[in-house]
């Protein structure tokens, strides 16, 4: 499907993760969307490490800082910058996510908002990998 | 006749100084008195976090209809060439609901938060005149919506405090969002931020419809809202005022209210000079 630099989209509400694809698609960026965490390994495996991933929290099963932490355990993906966008907004929800070096962006969210939240992050690691 | 020692109806007068069986006794009603209380003070604990838990479920359920509702909202509203004004004026509706709805819950959560105690003032340096400025930019769109003036002044040596600057922010978007609420358009609304003798002071005034007698006492429950609130439909969910409360409260400052029917109203926030951040040489 892509051999482009994507953005993994992984949200368990099929609503939400339709409008962000459609709102990063919209700004340009090429997008891989899953349902769950395991859907998003499965899209990992056969198309290797995204550009970065904007992942929710709350899942079924695998939740998106258990997702990270598989990521950040791999080698090819340990790097890969993280957005987490998640509708639970506790100070130690948000403390969670930027424990696993992610940023935070709350729900409800704008496009403006994410994607400021996107390209901090693309930059830090731009500057961590010219380090 | 000499009042006897023992009655029927008291039994045997206790003798004097307990016997061994009595202070036993009494140690023993003790201890039970104190289990009972400490069980009864978890008993609460647990029933703050079986609350605190559930408003924050409610919280992330209703935010999750919420992303979808306002997310495509913003979608559809770039398509502005293809509505009509009729059209327009729905999806603005729609959107002043939802957002109306997100405030809600967010003042749900926190007030829940400082009920239970897990609310935590993060203390570090807030300038004091960006903060004033932020909350007024904040506002400024309702503000101009209504026509009201807004007449701002920071005094040059207002400086910092140590604080935490969202629930600051928080405290006085509240107030500003009061004043234009409470003020017929083509009101009036001065801000004030100045520094006294003991601490910074900021003041929020307006040309308002004001809060009678009866009411003024009440203003800072939770959940209370003034019948004139009710009768004039101004929305609001009569927690803003006790989150302000507390916010204040949370930083050892102060909040007080100076207000007369269909004169306007003042909130007045004093925060403490040990919070002052000293600017240096001073």
């Amino acid at each position: 499907m892509t051999d482009a630099p994507y953005v993994l989209v992984v949200d368990d509400e099929p609503d939400v993760l339709n409008l962000v694809q459609m709102q990063l698609e919209k700004s340009g960026y090429e997008v891989l969307s899953a349902e769950s965490a395991l859907d998003a390994l499965r899209l990992l495996r056969e198309y290797g490490p995204p550009l970065i991933g904007v992942i929710d929290v709350a899942m079924p099963e695998l939740s998106g800082l258990d997702l990270v932490r598989v990521l950040r355990g791999r080698p090819d993906t340990a790097a890969v910058p993280v957005v987490f966008l998640s509708a639970r907004v506790l100070p130690s929800d948000v403390a969670a996510g930027e424990a696993l070096g992610g940023s935070y962006v709350t729900k409800p969210f704008t496009r403006a908002g994410l994607l400021r939240a996107i390209e901090v992050e693309l930059r830090g690691h731009k500057a961590v990998a010219q380090l | 006749m000499a009042r006897t020692a023992e009655s029927p109806l008291l039994g045997p007068s206790p003798s004097r100084g307990p016997s061994r069986v009595g202070a036993a006794g009494a140690e023993e009603a003790l201890r039970e008195a104190y289990e009972r209380e400490r069980q009864m003070v978890e008993r609460l604990q647990e029933l703050d976090r079986v609350r605190t838990i559930f408003v924050s479920s409610v919280s992330h359920e209703i935010r999750t209809p919420l992303t979808s509702i306002l997310g495509y909202l913003e979608l559809l509203s770039e398509q502005q060439d293809n509505l009509n004004e009729g059209q327009k004026e729905f999806l603005e509706i729609i959107g002043r609901n939802s957002q109306r709805l997100l405030s809600l819950i967010e003042d749900l959560l926190v007030l829940s938060r400082i009920e239970s105690g897990s609310f935590q003032v993060l203390k570090e340096p807030v300038d004091i005149r960006s903060l004033v400025h932020a909350a007024c930019r904040e506002v400024w769109p309702r503000m101009r919506a209504a026509s009201h003036e807004l007449e701002l002044h920071t005094s040059d040596d207002v400086g910092s405090v140590l604080g935490d600057s969202e629930q600051l922010q928080r405290l006085l978007v509240n107030l500003l969002t009061n004043a234009v609420k409470f003020t017929p358009p083509g009101g009036r609304i001065d801000v004030r931020a100045d520094r006294g003798q003991r601490g910074i002071v900021i003041s929020i005034s307006d040309s308002g419809i004001g809060i009678g007698p009866e009411d003024l006492a009440e203003i800072f429950t939770p959940f209370f809202r003034s019948p004139d609130a009710h009768r004039r439909a101004i929305p609001g969910t009569g927690l803003g005022l006790s989150i302000a409360k507390t916010i204040v409260e949370q930083h050892d400052g102060s909040i007080e209210c100076f207000s007369e029917a269909g004169k306007g109203t003042t909130m007045i926030v004093r925060l403490p000079h040990a919070l002052v951040i000293r600017d240096r040489g001073e």
